[in-house]
Order: C-alpha cells, then sequence, then structure tokens
C-alpha cells in the first residue's frame, strides 16, 4: 500500500516538473525561433525615426567606370559606383539599401538639397526614389518598388542626379536599450541606500513594539500592490516634483526611476532584512566583545555577510526594472526617442515593446526580438551578479 | 594578592528569571579561576556580566556592586571596559575573514591603521596563541578554513591583539577534541603570566588542570569558593563534596 503511494506521489511530482520545464522551453523556443531572424547588429545600434536627405549631383566631370565588387544579390551601377541590394528594414518592409559604395563614386561629393552643403551617401542607407536626366536631358525616374535591379539599370542610364531621397535604416532599439541601462542604474542608486538603510535599521536597531511591527508589515504589503497603481503615484507625484527639481517637462527617466524605486523599497529592504538575519549571532557578539562599536558591527561584520542577499536584492530589482511596463506607461510616457537624457521622456525596451505593438499593425517579430534582447540583458546581468558575490564571498567556506 | 574583580551581593535576574542571587566572589590578577556548576547554575551569566555582555539582552536587571579595578563596572563606558576584558566563546568563531584580518580586527576598530603596526600586533598575538607556526604561511587564508581547535586558538589571539588585562573564557574546550582541548591547557598555563583568565567549564578534571582558583555555583547561588587544590581535596561543603565525586543528583 504505502509502495502504491509512493510511486504515485513521485510520478506526480516527475509530472508536474516537467509541464514546467516544458513549458517554459516552449516559450524559450516560440520567442528564439520568432525573433531571430529580425535580430541583428543593426537592429541594437540604430535609431528608431529614419532621417530623410534629399541630395543632387549636377557635374558629370568625375563620371566614369568603377570596379564591380561582385557581392552576391546586389546590382551595381558602373557608372556611379554604387551597389544595390533588396532587402528587409527592422520593421519587415522590403526595401533597397546601398550595399556598396566606391571609395570614389561621385556619390560622396553631392550637395544636400535642403542645407546646400556638401553630402554623402552611405552603405546601409535606404533608397526610396532618384530623378536623374540622362545625356538629352531625358529624365528618368527610379522607384524603390521596382527593385535593386531597375534601380541600377537607372542609375546607369543617366548622367546628373537632380534628386536622390536616402533614409538611413529606422526601427532599431538603441534609444530604448541605453533608456533601459539609465533607467537601472538610476533606480538603483535612489533604492538601494533607502533600502539597505531601512533593513538594517529593522533588524538591527528598531525596537520590537506595536509601530515597527506595523510598519514591518506595511512593507509587505507594499510588495503586493500592482505595479500601475505606483505608475499613477508616479505620474501625480514624482512628474510635478521632477519637473520642480531638475526643470523637465513631462515625464522623464528621472521620474520613471523615483516611481521604480519606490516600487522596488519592499524586495530590497525584505531581501537584505532576511540575509541580516541568517548571520550567525555569534559574529555580532564577537565583534561586540573586541571593543567594536554597534556602527562598527554593523558595518564591518554583518553589512559584508550581507553581502550576498543584497547583490539577490539587486538582481529581483534588476529583473523588475527591464520587465516594468505598466508604471513606466504612467510615470515616463510612451514616445520612442533616439536622443536619451534623462530629463526627457524615452521608453525602455519593455515600454518600447508596448508602444511597437499597440499601433495599427502591431510589430511582432520586432517585439520578439526585442524580447530576445531582454532576455540576454538579465542573462549577463544575473551572471554579473553572480560572479561579484563570489568575489566577495571568498572568505566562506563551502 | 591583587584583586581584578570584586563582586558584592550581585544580583541578576532575567524578567522574572532570578539568575545570580547574592553572589559575591573576588577574582585575582594573573591567576586562573574556574566557575565550575551544573547547567543552568548561572556560571555563564556572572561571566558575561564581567564584560558587560549581558548588557545585550533588553530584559536583564541587575543590582549589587561589580567593580573592576576598585571602579564600578557599570559606570565604564562598554566599549573600553571590552578592551581590557576580552572574551572567548564557547564555540570558536572567527568572522568569515582573513586569518590576518580577524586578529587585526580589534586594533582596527580601535583606529590603528599603519600597516607595520597592525603586522606587529598580529605576528605577536599569534606567537602568544601559540598558533603563529601553523598559520604563518597562510595568513591570508580564510580563518574558516582552519580545524576547530586552530579556530578557537585563532578567536584568542583575535583577544590577545586588544591587550586586555583579563581574558574571559565561556567553555573554550567544549566543542574540541581532546587533543585541540590539551593545546588551548597549554595556552592557557602560558597566558596566565600576563593575563588574569576566568575560565567557565563543566568539565572538573579541567578545572583541576589549569586554575587556581574555583567557584563552584549551584542554582545562582556560590557554594563554595576557595583555592582549586583546596576545594578538590578538602571540600568544606557537602554539595560541593557531591558534585566533584559525581554522586550529585
Amino acid at each position: 500500500m504505502r509502495k502504491i503511494k509512493d510511486i504515485l506521489m513521485n510520478l506526480m511530482t516527475y509530472l508536474f516538473s516537467s509541464f514546467g520545464v516544458l513549458i517554459l522551453g516552449t516559450i524559450l523556443v516560440f520567442v528564439f525561433s520568432n525573433g531571430f531572424s529580425s535580430l541583428s547588429w543593426n537592429l541594437l545600434t540604430s535609431d528608431y525615426y529614419e532621417t530623410v536627405y534629399t541630395l543632387k549631383y549636377e557635374t558629370d566631370n568625375t563620371l566614369g567606370v568603377y570596379d564591380n565588387p561582385n557581392l552576391n544579390d546586389s546590382y551595381f551601377s558602373s557608372r556611379w559606383g554604387v551597389a544595390f541590394q533588396d532587402t528587409t528594414n527592422n520593421e519587415g518592409d522590403s526595401v533597397i539599401i546601398i550595399s556598396y559604395l566606391d571609395p570614389l563614386s561621385p556619390l560622396k561629393r553631392m550637395t544636400n538639397g535642403a542645407t546646400d552643403g556638401i553630402a554623402s551617401v552611405e552603405t546601409n542607407q535606404v533608397v526610396t526614389k532618384v530623378i536623374l536626366n540622362d545625356e538629352d536631358s531625358n529624365l528618368i525616374i527610379g522607384l524603390a518598388k521596382n527593385g535593386a535591379e531597375e534601380m541600377a539599370q537607372d542609375f546607369d542610364k543617366g548622367i546628373v542626379i537632380t534628386n536622390l531621397v536616402v533614409t538611413t535604416s529606422g526601427g532599431g532599439i538603441r534609444g530604448s536599450l541605453l533608456t533601459t541601462l539609465y533607467m537601472i542604474v538610476l533606480t538603483l542608486l535612489i533604492a538601494l541606500p533607502f533600502g539597505i538603510g531601512g533593513a538594517i535599521y529593522l533588524s538591527e536597531y528598531a525596537p520590537d513594539t506595536r509601530s515597527t511591527r506595523i510598519l514591518r508589515n506595511m512593507i509587505d504589503m507594499t510588495s503586493g500592490i500592482p505595479s500601475i497603481i505606483f505608475g499613477l503615484v508616479g505620474a501625480i507625484v514624482f512628474i510635478p516634483f521632477m519637473n520642480n527639481v531638475i526643470g523637465s517637462t513631462g515625464g522623464s527617466i528621472a521620474s520613471g526611476a523615483l516611481t521604480l524605486a519606490i516600487m522596488l523599497l519592499p524586495i530590497i529592504i525584505k531581501t537584505t532584512e532576511e540575509s541580516i538575519k541568517t548571520i550567525p549571532s555569534s559574529y555580532r557578539s564577537a565583534s561586540l566583545a573586541l571593543g567594536a562599536s554597534k556602527t562598527q558591527t554593523t558595518f564591518k561584520v554583518i553589512l559584508p555577510n550581507a553581502l550576498s542577499g543584497i547583490l539577490t536584492s539587486v538582481l529581483l530589482s534588476i529583473g523588475r526594472i527591464i520587465g516594468e511596463s505598466a508604471a513606466l506607461i504612467y510615470a515616463v510616457g510612451t514616445a520612442i526617442k533616439d536622443n536619451v537624457a534623462i530629463d526627457e521622456n524615452s521608453t525602455t525596451l519593455a515600454v518600447h515593446i508596448w508602444s511597437v505593438m499597440s499601433g495599427e499593425n502591431p510589430n511582432y517579430e520586432l517585439s520578439y526580438s526585442i524580447s530576445i534582447v531582454i532576455l540576454f540583458m538579465v542573462l549577463i546581468l544575473s551572471i554579473l551578479v553572480k560572479l561579484i558575490t563570489k568575489r566577495f564571498n571568498r572568505y566562506e567556506v563551502k | 594578592m591583587e584583586t581584578i574583580f570584586k563582586i558584592e551581593k550581585l544580583n541578576l535576574s532575567y524578567g522574572d528569571n532570578h539568575v545570580l542571587k547574592n553572589v559575591s566572589l573576588a577574582i585575582y590578577k594573573n591567576q586562573v579561576t574556574a566557575f565550575i556548576g551544573p547547567s543552568g547554575c548561572g556560571k555563564t551569566t556572572l561571566l558575561r556580566c564581567l564584560n558587560r555582555m549581558n548588557d545585550l539582552n533588553v530584559t536583564v536587571k541587575q543590582d549589587g556592586s561589580l567593580k573592576y579595578l576598585d571602579q564600578e563596572v557599570s559606570s565604564i563606558n562598554a566599549m573600553d571596559l571590552r578592551t581590557k576584558v576580552g572574551m572567548v566563546f564557547q564555540t570558536p568563531n572567527p568572522f568569515p575573514m582573513s586569518i590576518f584580518d580577524n586578529v587585526a580586527y580589534g586594533p582596527r576598530c580601535q583606529g590603528v591603521k599603519n600597516k607595520y603596526t597592525l603586522n606587529k600586533i598580529v605576528v605577536e598575538s599569534l606567537k602568544k596563541a601559540a598558533i603563529y607556526d601553523e598559520v604563518k604561511e597562510r595568513l591570508r587564508d580564510s580563518a574558516l578554513s582552519l580545524s576547530g581547535g586552530q579556530q578557537q586558538r585563532l578567536c584568542i589571539a583575535r583577544c590577545i591583539a586588544m591587550e586586555p588585562d583579563v581574558i574571559l573564557m565561556d567553555e573554550p574546550t567544549s566543542a574540541l577534541d581532546p587533543i585541540a582541548t590539551l593545546k588551548i591547557e597549554e595556552l592557557i598555563g602560558q597566558l596566565k603570566k600576563e593575563y588574569s583568565i576566568v575560565i567557565v567549564t563543566h568539565n572538573m578534571q579541567q578545572a583541576t588542570r589549569i586554575s587556581d582558583y574555583t567557584a563552584f555555583f549551584m542554582l545562582g547561588e556560590i557554594v563554595e569558593y576557595d583555592k582549586t587544590v583546596e576545594l578538590f581535596k578538602n571540600p568544606k561543603n557537602r554539595k560541593t563534596e557531591d558534585y566533584i565525586t559525581g554522586r550529585f543528583g
């Protein structure tokens, strides 16, 4: 009878745990298989917004015959020394990009239509439209929808470019990536001193009275409040506060960091307090018996030994900061920015996903790619924290 | 003989629990004084009174007189007192730091920063605690990598580094094997030339081996206090005799 019960129990344990692993694995495989195709270095480093340049080239002195680099899938215009390639941009639309530019190409010495200055096209820029004149002053109009091959042929026909529209490839997440890093650093800078200080007070100094018990319970309850409520508090309290303090207008990274810091305080206090509790009281009495003051004991013995707990709380906090969207939508805003500044609004990666998914055509592939970036960020930061913990715990004997 | 601690009619209670009752006792300089008695008789509590470690317990109430070198202990700053009256605990409790940092901890807390001074203090303390030869090659290693007996001698070295007058030992060998115990006992014999030692022990053979004076405690009272030789050879009180002969029940 007992044997059957044991087998049943074991079976259930295996079943449920394998089910959990399976679901986790499926999610990972799903995200990776969908997001990997559009994940590229270009995505990480390029701006979200396209910049349009209108350029022209009027003299025909240096037009000549340039050597074809014979790139795969590229079509070369030997008269202008430029190759075009059909590809898709970060948002999944098909575009023509400049895949090669001869060092002597006249396209490097063009005139910017807007500023009349010298301007150059760059490789990887997107060509949307070109208007050329041939020897007999006939107009040739090349459009992106006709493909790279025809674009190259159009270029070869003309001797004067009256209008060339190129754009930098957009849809990148460089700004959001930077914002996320800013947000992590700033939030931890605010939250850690208060959190650790609070934990030290609660575990070392606070008397066990009614008021401290209420305080403890309130900290526990705060960790259960939905983050969107913190977002509302951030919008109502911290945005005006930051507007007054650092002169920002509307939501900013600073107001978001302040909101997140308040949200993370209970986690940091709880984890740190728990790890302080596990420190043997014999360390405390040994230190005091050596004539050390209570403050010295706290900072020389208690805190260094609580470090692994503190770093765990840092890790949990980083996870929350990277993953938080609801609070930041209110406390910062949802406008994606390329130029990131602490006193301006911009989006973290999670809010970036929210932004690209909440438009008229949700962009699933980009979202999955950003998800992969987020996963890797968490992974790298966890490894970093583990390494730091190991470095500081070198005197522990396992 | 010079008296280092003079205790008169000391009463102490934790909440409602009356632990020490009218204890009067004189502890002499450069002697080893042993406290023996059954568990819960208050000997450790009395020991912890001597360097005010009982202050950490908020429920403690104390009256009577306890003088260290003619100065009331309660009027001395606890931190200053503890630099003069060091303590070694029941279980070895080195900090999870290097051996060097463990011994240097006390002096550093007092503001000693000079590397050469610290180095000198650490080496001398380790030598006095008879552990220097075993650890001189690995002062930067973790103190937790030492064996139990070595850890306890390191704790004694850590205590000596403060240059105290008195070393209080709370059953320092109860967690150690016989060989490590023997080493600690030899060490105590050497240390009493420079320090006054008060030791709590459950082991009566140990008390006879190392101590000059012995106090026998029962239920928070001192039953008998005399020279160790006298107390064990000619106990004046019946209870003492029962206890040291093992007939105590």
